[in-house]
C-alpha cells in the first residue's frame, strides 16, 4: 500500500530533520537490492580501475605485466600462476583484464558525458526558447533518431579509422537523442510554473533562469538516462571491438582481448568466456543502478 | 484517419530530405577522396580518373548530391565494389534477413508475453524477482560474446554445426532433410537475435499490464465477483496488449541495424552483413543507401505503429 499524503505529512512532522528529496529518493534506492547490487559493483569495478592506473603510472604491475610476452606459456588454461589463463602470446589474461578496464569505464563515462551536454543545451534551448528555433531543432532530432545507431557509429568510426578518443567521440555525438527530447518536454511544463514567471517579472535573464530555476527542476530523469546511457555506450564499445574498430591493440580492452580470443575459441575459451562476462557484468551492473533510480523518482512505485 | 496519415506523411517530406542530406554528408567528412580510400594506391592515375568520372565524383558537391539522389530514386545506383545497382544487391539479401527476423519476433512474444503477464499478476514473487532479473542480463549481454559462448558449447560438446545457411556441402540432401537443415541454421541466430528482445519486451508487457490492473474497470470486474483468472485474462491482458502492437513499428528498423553482428558471426547472407562487408570495402554507394533505406523504415515503422494504435484502441483518435 503506497503511503498517503497524510502519512507522509505526518511522517515528515515526526522526524528530527527536515524532509530532504535527496534523502527520500536515496531511502527508496536503498530498498532495491538489485539497484543496491549495481551500485556496489559498480564501486568496485572503480576501485579496481583506479588502482591499477595509479600503480601503473609507477610502473608497478600486478599479477603481471599485461603486455609482457613469453612464448613459452602460450594458451595455458586457467591455474593457480595464471589465474584467468594467458592468451595466444602468452600473456597473463587477468593482468590484461585489469588493466583493460579504466577503458570501458571511461568511455562509458566520457561518451555520455558529451552526449548528455549536447542533450541537455539542445533540449533545453528547444524547450526554453519554443517557436522556430523549436521545430528546426526537433526537426534535426527526429532526423537523428532515424538513423540505425549501432550502424550509423560503425560507418563513422570506420570512416575516422579506428581510435580511443574517436570512438568515444563518435558514440557521444549519436547518442544525445534521447537527452534532448525528454529535457525539452521538461522545461516546456517547467517553464509555466509559478516560479519561473516570478524570476522573469523580476528581469532575470533567459540565461540564468534555465541554469538557476529550470535545468536543476530537470536533473533527475537527466541522471536517469546517463547511468543506462553508460551501459549503452560500454556495449556499444564492445561490439565495435569485435568488429575490429574500437580501440585498439597492445593496449588492452575486454572487447579487444575476446576478439583475439575468438581465433583460438576451440581452443582456449578462458579467452572469449572471462571478458564477456566483466563486460556483462559492468553493462548490467549500470543498467540495474539506473533503472532503481527510475524506480525511485516514480512515486507510483512507492512500497 | 485518412487525413492524419496524409499529413503526417507530408511531415516526413523534411525528415526524409534531412536524412538523404546526413548520408551523404557523413561519407564526405572522410578526408581524402572516397575513391582514394575505396582502391589500391597503386593503380594509375588514369583509372581512377575513369572512376572518378563514372561515379560523378569530379562534379561539385551539391552536383553529386543530386545525382545521387536521381540515381537513388531510379534505382542506378552501382556499387563501388562490383559495379552492380546497389539495390539489387539489396534485394537479393533481403529474404535471408526477414525469415530472421520473422523468426526471432515468433519466438520473442512467445516467450516474452506470457513471462511479462506471470511477472505482472505475480508482482514481487521469487519468479517476478528472478524474471527480472535475467531481463536485465538479457538486455546487457554483448550478443556476440552470448553467441560465440552458445557455438562453443555446441560445436564442442555435441558437434552440432551451426554456421550459414546450411551445412556445407549437403545442399543434395532430400527435400525433408533439407528443410530440417536450414531451420537448424536458421534457428540459433534467431535465438541470439530474440534474447534481447524478450528482455525488452516481457517488461513492457510486465508493466503495460500493471499499469492497467489500476483502472477503475478493473476494480469493477473483481467487485462484480468476477475470479482472478477472469479478471486478468478477460478484462486486463486485452488491454495490456495494446501497446504491444506499437513494438511492431519499432522492430521494422532492426531489419538493418540489429542484425551487423549476428549476421557476421553465423556467416547469415542478410543485409546486416552486407552493410559490414561493405562498411570494410569502403563501398560508400552501399553505405549511404543502406543508411538511406533504413531511417526510412524507421519513419514509416513510427507512422505504422501509430496508426496502428488508433485502429487497435478506439479511445484514441487522431482527428
Amino acid at each position: 500500500m503506497p503511503p498517503n499524503g497524510a502519512e507522509i505529512v505526518m511522517e515528515a512532522l515526526q522526524s528530527p530533520k527536515p524532509y530532504s528529496f535527496r534523502r527520500e529518493m536515496f531511502n527508496q534506492f536503498r530498498k532495491n537490492h538489485l539497484a543496491m547490487g549495481g551500485l556496489i559493483l559498480i564501486g568496485f569495478f572503480f576501485v579496481i580501475a583506479l588502482t591499477v592506473l595509479s600503480f601503473a603510472f609507477f610502473k608497478v604491475y600486478f599479477p603481471a605485466d599485461p603486455n609482457a610476452i613469453n612464448l613459452t606459456q602460450r594458451l595455458l588454461p586457467p591455474s593457480a600462476s595464471h589465474l584467468l589463463g594467458t592468451d595466444q602470446l602468452g600473456r597473463d589474461v587477468l593482468s590484461r583484464m585489469l588493466h583493460g578496464s579504466w577503458i570501458s569505464l571511461t568511455v562509458g563515462f566520457v561518451s555520455v558525458a558529451i552526449a548528455i551536454s549536447i542533450g541537455v543545451l539542445i533540449g533545453s534551448v528547444s524547450g526554453y526558447f519554443r517557436g522556430w528555433v523549436d521545430v528546426v531543432l526537433m526537426r534535426f532530432v527526429d532526423i537523428m533518431m532515424t538513423f540505425p545507431t549501432f550502424f550509423l557509429i560503425l560507418t563513422v568510426v570506420a570512416l575516422l579509422g579506428p581510435g580511443f578518443w574517436k570512438v568515444m567521440i563518435v558514440i557521444g555525438l549519436t547518442s544525445w537523442t534521447g537527452t534532448a527530447r525528454f529535457v525539452r518536454a521538461e522545461i516546456l511544463s517547467l517553464r509555466q510554473r509559478d516560479f519561473v514567471q516570478a524570476a522573469l517579472a523580476v528581469g532575470a535573464p533567459s540565461g540564468r533562469i534555465i541554469l538557476r530555476h529550470v535545468l536543476p527542476n530537470a536533473m533527475a530523469p537527466v541522471l536517469v538516462s546517463a547511468t543506462l546511457g553508460v551501459a549503452g555506450a560500454v556495449l556499444t564499445e564492445s561490439g565495435l571491438s569485435f568488429l575490429g574498430f574500437g580501440v585498439q591493440p597492445p593496449q588492452p580492452t575486454w572487447g579487444n582481448i575476446l576478439t583475439e580470443g575468438r581465433l583460438y575459441i576451440f581452443d582456449a575459451w578462458w579467452l572469449t568466456l572471462f571478458p564477456g562476462l566483466a563486460i556483462l557484468a559492468m553493462v548490467l551492473a549500470f543498467n540495474l543502478c539506473g533503472e532503481g533510480i527510475r524506480d525511485a523518482l516514480d512515486p507510483r512505485l512507492r512500497r | 484517419m485518412f487525413g492524419y496519415i496524409i499529413r503526417r506523411l507530408i511531415q516526413t517530406i523534411p525528415v526524409l530530405f534531412g536524412i538523404t542530406v546526413i548520408s551523404f554528408a557523413m561519407i564526405h567528412i572522410a578526408p581524402g577522396s572516397p575513391i582514394g580510400q575505396a582502391l589500391d594506391p597503386k593503380v594509375p592515375k588514369k583509372v581512377v580518373e575513369q572512376w572518378e568520372k563514372n561515379f560523378h565524383l569530379n562534379e561539385p558537391m551539391l552536383v553529386q548530391y543530386g545525382l545521387w539522389l536521381k540515381d537513388l530514386s531510379s534505382g542506378q545506383l552501382k556499387s563501388f565494389k562490383d559495379g552492380r545497382p546497389v539495390l539489387e544487391k539489396i534485394v537479393e539479401r533481403l529474404p535471408a534477413t526477414i525469415w530472421l527476423n520473422v523468426v526471432a519476433t515468433l519466438i520473442s512474444f512467445a516467450i516474452a508475453i506470457p513471462m511479462g503477464i506471470f511477472s505482472a499478476t505475480h508482482r514481487y514473487s521469487l519468479p517476478d524477482h528472478i524474471f527480472t532479473f535475467f531481463a536485465f542480463v538479457g538486455i546487457s549481454v554483448p550478443s556476440f560474446w552470448l553467441a560465440y559462448m552458445l557455438i562453443l558449447l555446441l560445436v564442442q560438446g555435441f558437434g552440432i554445426p551451426v554456421l550459414g545457411v546450411q551445412t556445407f556441402g549437403l545442399a543434395a540432401l532430400p527435400p525433408l532433410a533439407s528443410l530440417a537443415d536450414r531451420a537448424w541454421h536458421l534457428f540459433l541466430p534467431a535465438v541470439i537475435f530474440a534474447v534481447g528482445e524478450i528482455a525488452v519486451l516481457s517488461r513492457y508487457m510486465r508493466g503495460s499490464m500493471l499499469e492497467v490492473v489500476r483502472e477503475d474497470y478493473i476494480r469493477t470486474a473483481k467487485a462484480k465477483g468476477l475470479s482472478e483468472d477472469q479478471v486478468n485474462y478477460h478484462h486486463a491482458l486485452r488491454n495490456a496488449l495494446l501497446p504491444i502492437v506499437t513494438i511492431f513499428g519499432f522492430l521494422i528498423p532492426s531489419l538493418i541495424g540489429g542484425s551487423v553482428i549476428i549476421e557476421s558471426i553465423f556467416a547469415w547472407p542478410g543485409i546486416g552483413q552486407l552493410g559490414y562487408q561493405s562498411v570494410l570495402s569502403r563501398d560508400y554507394p552501399t553505405i549511404m543507401t543502406l543508411n538511406t533505406i533504413a531511417a526510412f523504415l524507421v519513419l514509416l515503422g513510427n507512422l505504422a505503429a501509430d496508426v496502428l494504435y488508433a485502429w487497435v484502441d478506439p479511445r484514441i483518435s487522431y482527428s
